[in-house]
């Protein structure tokens, strides 16, 4: 077989992701991976490292022209890559684990190019490999997949009914506020990650947002309350009057609105986990919108008991 | 433009603009919206010191094809800055009509910055702007009081990048400009003395937005203009003294027309002092951080047995009468060749 001392043509640090069963959705893996591509006894393989365990788990080969390396389109964030065959409906999908995103299009280009025109003489890449030198010199990613918990990930699954996954409980922000040690960027490119996996052709997202359930209608009631107005006059701004009145008045401002359907975003973002635990909710509160609301009665019914 | 650094997006509202003016250390001023551009709309305003043309588009700026009038690439009497983050746009907007304009009193900061930047170019006068830590403190502190909500993409935006853009108009020197930071320089559009320019300019900007019409555009048009109730207030007093002289020579029961026009402006005034009043409140409230409220008009739901379980329920019926109605809209729109969601956010 191929000598040991061979040089990869290409590597870049890359996940998993599988499809679920009986959808189209795929989740990533958190499994630190390596791709990298190799010619061995003439042919092309690409493969796959399990980068904690070291083993080779994917090894592909590739013939010219025949695979194409390309971004989902569905995945916003441009960092889950598809591995398609021309020849078969086969499809691998990956998630990039490069700290930088800055390389991400050289990456998929220079994979691209490599499948295509494998007779090449190396010499043609050498600029773009002192590019991918770059990416590999990059502070090395104890990257976002460093926090373990595969759970972290279940927000960024498109949840088709109502109800989240009732095991999903960890968020990407409770995970990081449970001593990970994620990087500012780690976290960001986790949310971008979180923000930009689903695929919607199939994947129906409730869409509930705050705005849809605290109407003005739904407020009044609880303001003939008054141990609940006063729970809630301490949360208005300073300049407001304490009255019931102000209150609905509030809740009618196109601020407020404006405010739910933020809160909205962020809760489905996943990343609101830390925040949440000031109020003494459970880790589920980060998990979306139905988590929130389902944190919030488990919450109520503690208290009365 | 890539580079939106630490500047929040902020809404486009008049509120917001006369905060912002203020918030720079200029006073004596308020910013109106319009919604036309007939000449008695524009008289009524008077002074106007300048006009914000606010549109969101998709694709190519169909100006840049044709009938334009002349780039001026060195002209020292006109302050233009090229537009370097997206997020600045409407706070360099209100600088390109303040700092041109001979009779607003700039105040200190302002002032200090026009001297700072008069012999940069107009892409360094971009840079300085987005770069100047009081002009963008002001500008932030009316953003919304989520912190999240720049990390995020507005939902209902999601699909596509949503592009905002901003034109000034006004007058330098006698002449009518159009200041546009994406632009090369300021264009002129030629001599309009005195407040003539406001006559020039509606056609301008009517045959503007002709030329995008049914690509799916928002408008909106905002007039810097001076204090409304100072206005009203010397209105008053210039017709008191007119009623005065005029009763003194025809007797007490002379002068019923300015005693009516009295009568309409003291009545104006209250109306802008509620309007104000009204803004003031909706920039606390843009301001304030209603997370924890929110949660606490959950937890009393939750707390009344069986509250919320069916008002989540109402919701996600709600959500998916939305969800379907936006499909056929999409659906709608895309076979009018149209584009995406209104967002009222500006940059």
């Amino acid at each position: 077989m191929a000598s040991a001392t061979k040089l990869p043509l290409l590597e870049f640090k890359a996940g998993r992701c599988f499809r679920t069963t009986g959808t189209d959705t795929v989740k990533p893996d958190p499994t630190k991976g390596l791709v990298y591509l190799e010619e061995e006894d003439g042919l092309m393989h690409f493969f796959w490292k399990n980068r904690t365990s070291g083993e080779i788990e994917d090894d592909l080969i590739l013939f010219p022209g025949d695979a194409e390396l390309v971004a989902v389109p569905q995945c916003t964030t441009g960092r889950v890559v598809m591995l398609q065959f021309k020849s078969s409906s086969q499809k691998l999908f990956y998630w990039l684990q490069e700290v930088s995103t800055a390389r991400d299009q050289i990456i998929l280009q220079h994979v691209n190019s490599l499948i295509h025109s494998q007779e090449d003489e190396e010499e043609e890449y050498l600029d773009e490999d002192a590019a991918m030198g770059d990416v590999e010199a990059a502070p090395a990613s104890e990257s976002v997949s460093a926090i373990a918990p595969s759970a972290a990930f279940a927000p960024a699954a498109p949840v088709s009914t109502s109800t989240t996954n009732p095991t999903s409980t960890a968020s990407a922000g409770a995970a990081a506020a449970g001593g990970s040690s994620l990087t500012a960027q780690q976290m960001d490119q986790l949310r971008h990650l979180l923000g930009g996996l689903q695929v919607p052709q199939t994947a129906q997202r409730s869409n509930l947002r705050l705005d849809h359930i605290l109407t003005p209608g739904a407020v009044a009631p609880l303001l003939n309350n008054p141990e609940i107005c006063a729970a809630l006059f301490p949360h208005l701004p300073e300049s407001s009057e304490r009255t019931p009145e102000e209150i609905q008045a509030i809740v009618r401002t196109p601020q407020f609105s404006q405010a739910l359907v933020s809160l909205s975003t962020a809760l489905e973002s996943g990343q609101l986990g830390p925040l949440l635990r000031q109020f003494g909710l459970g880790p589920n509160a980060g998990n979306g919108v139905e988590g929130f609301l389902s944190a919030i009665q488990e919450q109520a019914k503690k208290d009365k008991k | 433009m890539s580079d939106t650094g630490n500047w929040c997006l902020i809404e486009s509202d008049p509120g917001v603009f006369t905060g912002l003016i203020k918030g720079i250390g200029v006073q004596g001023l308020q910013v109106e919206e319009i919604y036309s551009i007939d000449k008695e709309t524009l008289e009524d305003l008077k002074p106007v010191h300048g006009l914000i043309f606010l549109f969101k588009w998709q694709g190519r700026d169909p100006a840049s094809a044709t009938n334009q009038a002349p780039i001026e690439y060195e002209n020292p009497d006109v302050f233009f800055a090229q537009q370097v983050i997206t997020n600045a746009c409407a706070t360099q907007a209100i600088l390109s009509i303040l700092l041109n304009s001979r009779t607003i009193e700039l105040g200190e900061e302002l002032t200090n910055f026009k001297a700072f930047v008069s012999d940069f170019p107009a892409e360094i006068k971009g840079h300085a702007i987005s770069n100047s830590e009081v002009i963008r403190a002001v500008h932030n502190s009316f953003s919304r009081s989520d912190p999240f909500i720049n990390e995020m993409s507005d939902p209902t935006s999601k699909e596509k990048e949503d592009l905002f853009h901003f034109i000034a108009y006004t007058p330098i020197n006698g002449c009518l400009y159009e200041l546009d930071g994406l632009q090369e320089g300021p264009r002129n559009h030629g001599p309009a003395p005195g407040d003539s320019w406001l006559e020039k300019v509606g056609p301008i900007i009517q045959e503007r937005m002709a030329r995008y019409e049914g690509g799916e555009i928002r408008f909106n048009l905002m007039a810097v203009v001076d204090d409304r109730i100072k206005v009203y207030q010397e209105k008053v007093a210039t017709h008191e003294e007119q009623l005065k002289a005029l009763q003194e020579k025809e007797g007490p029961e002379a002068g019923a027309w300015l005693k009516g026009e009295i009568e309409n402006l003291r009545g104006d005034i209250v109306k802008e002092e509620g309007k104000r009043e009204k803004q003031a409140r909706e920039n606390k409230l843009r301001r304030h951080n209603f997370i924890p409220l929110i949660y606490e008009i959950l937890k009393g739901l939750a707390q009344e047995e069986g509250r919320l379980e069916g008002l989540v329920e109402e919701g996600r019926t709600r959500a998916k009468a939305e969800t379907e109605s936006a499909k056929q809209r999409k659906a709608a729109s895309a076979a009018a060749g149209g584009g995406s969601e209104d967002v009222d956010m500006y940059e």
